[in-house]
């Protein structure tokens, strides 16, 4: 019924129906995806919350637009659905339940692999391959989570960091950039886990905690590297698969699980969760004053909004608490929880190349920081800490992003 | 107070009072049940929006028509009263009133009674106008309403002009005003997939009553789409459109800009072709209405429906104003959204059902049956 009302509407309009464009057909057979685009009434709200808006002289409401005409090749072969960062701002404002993130994940999808910008594409096929978004090999892996281990024998004698075990407690994902750029940040995750006396172990490999597929609209590739992680993970034997630091990556784990009908062994938790509870459980002994500076909490859109709006498990009363615990001075920023506003990073936007739209839309978020003081913005998010980095450096200002687990592992006292 | 009025009307806003003042016009004794210290309900909010002529808003008609009902002998009133429950059927209820825990000061400056104890009176007809709740603008966040001192309702400025506190309103250095039209009205995702009617008229006579305290105002409208009805109004938004701009399309978000005392909103600017910011001294939310959170217990205490947007159900009677329990019948905004006007029609087609001489002979013949 719907197909008809939208044919007629074509017609009647004189807008020919173009067979070889299939978006606003799989639109319309799977309403799950985008909600009925028909009870759009233009109401504007979308774009009036998104940070995007305007650039290039799109924005959500026109998105929806071009589609309900049978536009959708304009859509396609727009820049605009690899500049947006599929934040989801507009779909929490939409009134008529209009699902406009999903729509530009499907219409990622519709563009061929060959024609994706960037490395939208490269790194799904590399995660696929390897197992991991950076080629890492297991050695390299494996020599890294060592070394990291012997710089901080110092410290923490006793240290463990155990590989593969069979039957441990908690499965710890790793977002590849930490071995490739960040490795000292590792030391800080060794630090929790160990302090928090818990049964953990490293995968040797399938550890990778991000799934750039869900952004590149590679739906068979973020399928099939789900399968394999949780293939690894019940072949271990593990109850619980503590999801580290990355926004995108909890998301697209919990949400395909749902998408795919992945029904795994193993609970899924976001580490912050984990934090709070053994913070609850007094599992740690934490000084907040090793945490002197203003910190300020940058809610990330998938552990946030996105996944209240989806029904997942969310991290955003637990992230306070932790900061609570741990930070001598943070300060709430506005917008924040589920309205928060983007890192500028999301979405893919960091691989696909559109600089000059990251910065865009990274202005809003900056004038947020501002207004709070803060020295250090504090995003339990890889993708988030290098977004908010990009941004600083751009608009050259004083703050730094900081991920929750160094600030957790600097008041933690051993 | 005779213990057996024939007809009880609840609640004592327009269309209560409407109801109640026709309703002893032609013949019927009447007690209306008024739950606060004060008859007129959201009525007495209202500002007059008279400019050098009559806008027709209706807000003195609610005044009038206290004044009326209270000098009328055939209609008793009972303040800081509620019904507690509803026995019986037409031509024989028996109504339970129970005192209302008082939660303002009452207004004593009504000659009207005051419920002391729990009592019940006998009626063969009973009337709901338990009216409606304003929209909490608080619950969208991201509107900063409660946030920033600039952002306003459209019920707040209503209440500085009744006040005649309007110049802290339009201070010396606010010169751009923008309403903001739907707040709380057309969400499905909220559950209030309704226009609430009476709106968009609210921010144009405001926004002409606010021109004509100060001419040099530049005012904006941003709305969805104009439901203007009515062909007085239609001449009322053409001779608007000079004086003011229009903008399709809501902003869902009002935050700080860089200029200290002013607001920014993201809209669709019609004259660039794109979205853009736009900065306003002022910004004045036109909230709707929103079905009243005591509608189920109404509902329960005389056994109504409650429909799915939370307002009392009307039977599916075309055209009538009965509920799903006969001779109840709903006026005014318990049951959807209305305006004064609308609120006043539906008491007056509620009077009509009541008074008609058929329905009447009908029913009584029922009646004497089982007296």
């Amino acid at each position: 019924m719907l197909e008809k009302g939208l044919v007629q509407m074509a017609e009647t309009l004189k807008i020919q129906k173009d067979n070889e464009t299939p978006l606003k057909d799989l639109l319309l057979e799977e309403s799950k995806w985008s909600g009925n685009l028909q009870d759009c009434m233009i109401c504007g709200r979308c774009l009036s919350v998104c940070p995007l808006a305007g650039y290039d002289g799109m924005d959500p409401r026109k998105l929806v637009r071009l589609v309900l005409l049978g536009m959708e090749q304009d859509v396609i072969k727009s820049d605009w659905i690899w500049q947006c960062t599929t934040c989801d701002r507009c779909t929490n404002v939409c009134p008529m339940n209009v699902k406009i993130g999903n729509l530009v994940t499907r219409a990622r999808n519709m563009v061929p692999k060959d024609k994706k910008p960037g490395g939208a594409q490269k790194t799904c096929n590399l995660h696929r391959d390897t197992g991991n978004n950076m080629q890492i090999k297991t050695e390299d892996w494996l020599d890294t989570l060592d070394w990291m281990r012997e710089e901080l024998e110092d410290e923490i004698p006793d240290l463990e960091v155990p590989i593969d075990k069979k039957g441990a407690r908690y499965f710890a994902t790793i977002n590849s950039k930490l071995p490739n750029y960040h490795p000292d940040e590792l030391q800080d995750i060794y630090k929790v886990f160990h302090a928090a006396k818990v049964d953990w172990t490293m995968p040797s490999i399938w550890w990778e905690g991000t799934n750039y597929c869900m952004f590149s609209g590679d739906l068979e590739t973020w399928e099939h590297n789900l399968r394999q992680q949780v293939k690894k993970v019940e072949e271990l034997e593990i109850p619980v698969m503590a999801y580290t630091e990355c926004g995108h990556g909890y998301f697209a784990t919990v949400h395909g699980y749902k998408l795919f009908g992945i029904k795994p062994k193993f609970e899924v938790i976001h580490v912050v969760k984990l934090y709070a509870k053994w913070i609850r459980e007094g599992r740690f002994k934490l000084d907040p004053s090793k945490n002197p500076q203003r910190v300020t909490l940058h809610d990330p859109c998938n552990v946030g909004r996105k996944a209240v709006m989806n029904g997942y498990p969310d991290i955003l009363d637990d992230a306070r608490f932790v900061l609570d615990n741990v930070c001598a001075d943070w300060k709430e920023s506005w917008p924040n929880r589920e309205n928060n506003i983007c890192c500028s990073g999301g979405g893919g936007t960091l691989i696909s190349g559109f600089r000059n739209a990251r910065m865009f839309y990274g202005k809003s978020k900056v004038d947020q920081i501002d207004r709070t003081g803060a020295e250090l913005v504090c995003t339990p998010c890889v993708n988030c800490y290098d977004g908010i980095g990009d941004l600083a450096k751009e608009y050259k200002r004083p703050w730094k992003p900081i991920h929750l687990w160094r600030l957790l592992a600097r008041a933690i006292v051993l | 107070m005779k213990n057996s009025s024939r007809i009880i009307v609840i609640g004592g806003g327009i269309a209560g009072l409407t109801a109640a003042e026709n309703l002893a016009e032609i013949g019927w004794e009447v007690l209306i049940i008024e739950r606060t210290g004060h008859l007129g309900g959201h009525g007495h909010h209202w500002a007059c929006m008279a400019t050098s002529n009559c806008n027709r808003c209706s807000a003195c008609a609610v005044f009038d028509r206290v004044g009326r009902v209270l000098a009328h002998d055939k209609i008793s009133v009972l303040t800081l009263a509620r019904v507690a429950s509803l026995k019986g059927e037409p031509w024989a209820f028996k109504v339970r009133i129970e005192p209302e825990e008082v939660r303002e000061e009452a207004c004593r400056s009504h000659p009207h009674l005051v419920l002391s104890q729990q009592r019940e009176v006998c009626a063969d007809f009973v009337v709901v106008a338990t009216g409606f709740t304003p929209y909490d603008a608080k619950e969208s966040p991201l509107l900063g309403y409660g946030r920033f001192p600039e952002v306003l309702t459209t019920l707040d400025v209503d209440e500085m002009l009744l006040r005649n506190h309007v110049q802290s309103f339009l201070k010396p250095d606010v010169s751009d005003i923008a309403f903001v039209q739907c707040v709380g009205s057309r969400d499905k995702q909220a559950g209030r997939d309704y226009c609430s009617q009476f709106c968009c008229k609210t921010s144009l006579r405001l926004a002409r009553k606010l021109l004509y305290e100060r001419p040099d105002l530049e005012i904006t409208l941003y709305y969805i789409d104009l439901q203007v009805t009515g062909k007085e109004f239609r001449h009322f938004l053409k001779e608007m459109s000079g004086r003011m701009k229009f903008i399709q399309g809501t902003p869902a978000e009002i935050s700080h800009g860089e200029t200290e005392g002013k607001v920014i909103v993201k809209r669709f600017d019609p004259s660039e072709g794109k979205a853009s910011i736009a900065e306003h001294d002022r910004v004045v939310l036109s909230i709707g209405q929103v079905a009243s959170p005591e509608n189920k217990d109404m509902a329960d205490a005389l056994g109504l429906d409650v429909a799915p947007d939370g307002f009392l159900a009307l039977s599916e009677a075309e055209g009538s104003r009965v509920s799903t329990r006969p001779g109840v019948f709903l006026v005014g905004a318990c049951s959807g959204p209305a305006d004064l006007n609308t609120s006043s029609m539906q008491a007056l087609a509620a009077t009509t059902e009541i008074g008609r001489p058929a329905v009447m002979a009908d029913t009584y013949r029922t009646a004497l049956g089982r007296r």
